[in-house]
């Protein structure tokens, strides 16, 4: 009798309706051990480097805002600090301040979603809907300092678009109590609770070493206990300024990467509060902000939520730039992070690519195909995660 | 990696292997390679600096009035919390450098990239194809290249 085929061939993805970025993961499965994957990318490829290219540096700052949209603050930030650092510009104290408050309320929400999108991932999904609506305090306050609850266009080439108020810091101090009272119960359910210990804690452990030879950034980095933070490696705006602690944890699985993200919006937390009391006055924009670029190169890294962003771009002098590179952390993290999947169980495959904070984007529909009959069929990934394999 | 340990400077480093490397900003230095020297390179950076060292993208440029390609290796050293830019230039006509990938696993999708949008080839990734990001259609041009108009033109 001929050998039996049991490798089982799982496409995740590239459909997800929640968030942006689809993403296919093809997974390889030999009874519910998976022994090998494949990352498909290339669904959402909008060639913004090639658009860049023909935009003016003013107009770049606000297209490279739409690269994503949960992170969008950080990418004009880094657009705008790009460019800054090409054409020598000085940015105002207020505007550095003002840059610092914005994309730390950015992270504090872009946390709070990945955290309650594994909540969901693990079938938990009362805590996704109290963290979602714990959210919303923060996508307010966004909008009270921004104008627009999410694609903000706050940042500009040499400074920010608008200016703050005492009524609206007042605001900000009352709700950030409510939303820290509220972190410090999550913190203690992601800490304390039985299913998400049993879910998180083992899966997917990516060791120091591997995680710097893989490049892999942000949080991912620091849950493996390295300790690098842009922010505070290669200060940027007003963090030279802004006293903050670096959180690391040293097991390197799920949990850890989760962690890091509870901790860090404390951190955020404390960083507005004080961003709020030391705010210096003056202007917001210098006088004169050149239209056209020296010739030359630019580059800025900043901390994103979800790790590690770069820029770097290339003038030949004029009113565009001659090249624009954006690298975003889940670039990295998604290619890089992929070969944790293997060996997983299928049932841990959605916690372990959650934990990357990838825009999950992949997740929602499952395509199981028996590789002995031809036979193929749909599954969604909520009965994926109901079965137990 | 909590016990401080002494790590030699970029330019002492540099000076051993030959290469002038200047600090063009604050925390930011910047070397020309040899293409075919590059591997050798960031292997000394990853075993002087314990292995600390990542690679955070490459940046492909199209000098097309020069007929050469330009690649941008920017790597983070996080001893020494600083950046270091690997330039290295390849001819139009033939462009192909050796892969970092033995070295840094992590260079495999920014390589994969680089060939996909610009078309450099890097020898010795078993992962060259196309079309890795652009759509189907699109698989038989490199579209950063300069005298890549766009779709249909």
């Amino acid at each position: 009798m001929s050998k039996q085929i049991r490798i089982i061939e799982i496409p995740v993805g590239p459909q997800h309706p929640a968030i942006h970025e689809p993403i296919q993961l093809r997974i390889w499965v030999d009874g519910e051990e998976v022994v090998n994957v494949k990352v498909v990318a290339g669904f959402n490829h909008r060639g913004v480097e090639w658009l860049a290219e023909r935009k003016t540096w003013h107009q770049n700052v606000f297209m490279c805002s739409r690269i994503c949209g949960i992170c969008n603050t950080i990418h004009g930030t880094t657009c705008a600090q790009c460019f800054e650092d090409l054409g020598n510009i000085e940015v105002p104290p207020r505007a550095r301040y003002l840059r610092v408050l914005v994309n730390e309320l950015e992270r504090i929400h872009s946390h709070m979603i990945i955290l309650a999108i594994m909540a969901e991932a693990i079938g938990f999904e009362t805590l996704f809907m109290l963290m979602m609506r714990d959210r919303e305090r923060v996508m307010y306050l966004k909008e009270l300092v921004t104008g627009n609850r999410v694609l903000a266009d706050y940042v500009t080439i040499g400074g920010v678009r608008r200016d703050i108020t005492t009524e609206i810091c007042d605001k900000i101090k009352k709700h950030l109590n409510y939303i820290e009272e509220r972190m410090k119960y999550y913190k203690k359910v992601w800490s304390e609770d039985p299913i998400i210990l049993k879910r998180l804690v083992d899966t997917g452990r990516l060791t120091a070493w591997q995680a710097i030879a893989h490049c892999v950034v942000g949080p991912m980095l620091r849950g493996s206990g390295v300790k690098s933070d842009i922010r505070k490696d290669y200060p940027y705006a007003a963090y030279d300024e802004v006293p903050f602690n670096v959180i690391t944890y040293k097991e390197g699985d799920s949990w850890a990467r989760m962690m890091v993200r509870v901790d860090e919006t404390f951190e955020s937390i404390n960083m507005v509060r004080y961003v709020i009391e030391h705010l210096p006055s003056g202007p917001i924009l210098p006088k004169v902000v050149p239209k056209k670029m020296p010739p030359g190169e630019g580059i800025s890294k900043t901390e994103a939520p979800r790790g590690e962003l770069i820029y770097h771009a290339i003038s030949k002098g004029g009113l565009k730039p001659y090249r624009l590179k954006v690298r975003t952390p889940s670039f990295t993290n998604i290619h890089n992070g992929a070969f944790l999947i293997k060996g997983a169980h299928v049932a841990d495959v959605p916690v372990i690519f959650t934990s990357f904070d990838p825009c999950i984007a992949c997740c929602e529909r499952v395509k199981v195909i028996d590789v002995r009959s031809g036979r193929s069929m749909v599954v969604p990934l909520k009965e994926l995660n109901r079965l137990r394999w | 990696m909590e016990v401080e340990e002494e790590f030699p400077k970029i330019e002492e480093l540099f000076k051993e292997l030959g290469i002038e490397v200047r600090l063009v900003k604050p925390r930011r230095y910047q070397a020309f390679v040899d293409p075919d020297k590059l591997p050798e390179i960031v292997k000394k950076l990853v075993e002087a600096y314990k292995g600390q060292v990542y690679l955070s993208t490459i940046a492909a440029v199209d000098f097309i009035d020069d007929k050469i390609f330009e690649l941008n290796y920017d790597m983070s050293i996080i001893p020494l919390k600083c950046i270091l830019v690997l330039k290295t230039r390849v001819p139009r006509d033939n462009p192909k450098v050796p892969s970092l990938i033995n070295i840094l696993p992590g260079a495999r999708p920014h390589e994969m990239e680089a060939y996909d949008l610009i078309g450099v080839y890097f020898e010795g990734n078993p992962f060259m194809k196309k079309p890795f990001l652009v759509p189907d259609d699109l698989s038989n041009v490199f579209p950063l290249r300069k005298d890549w108009k766009g779709p249909g033109k």
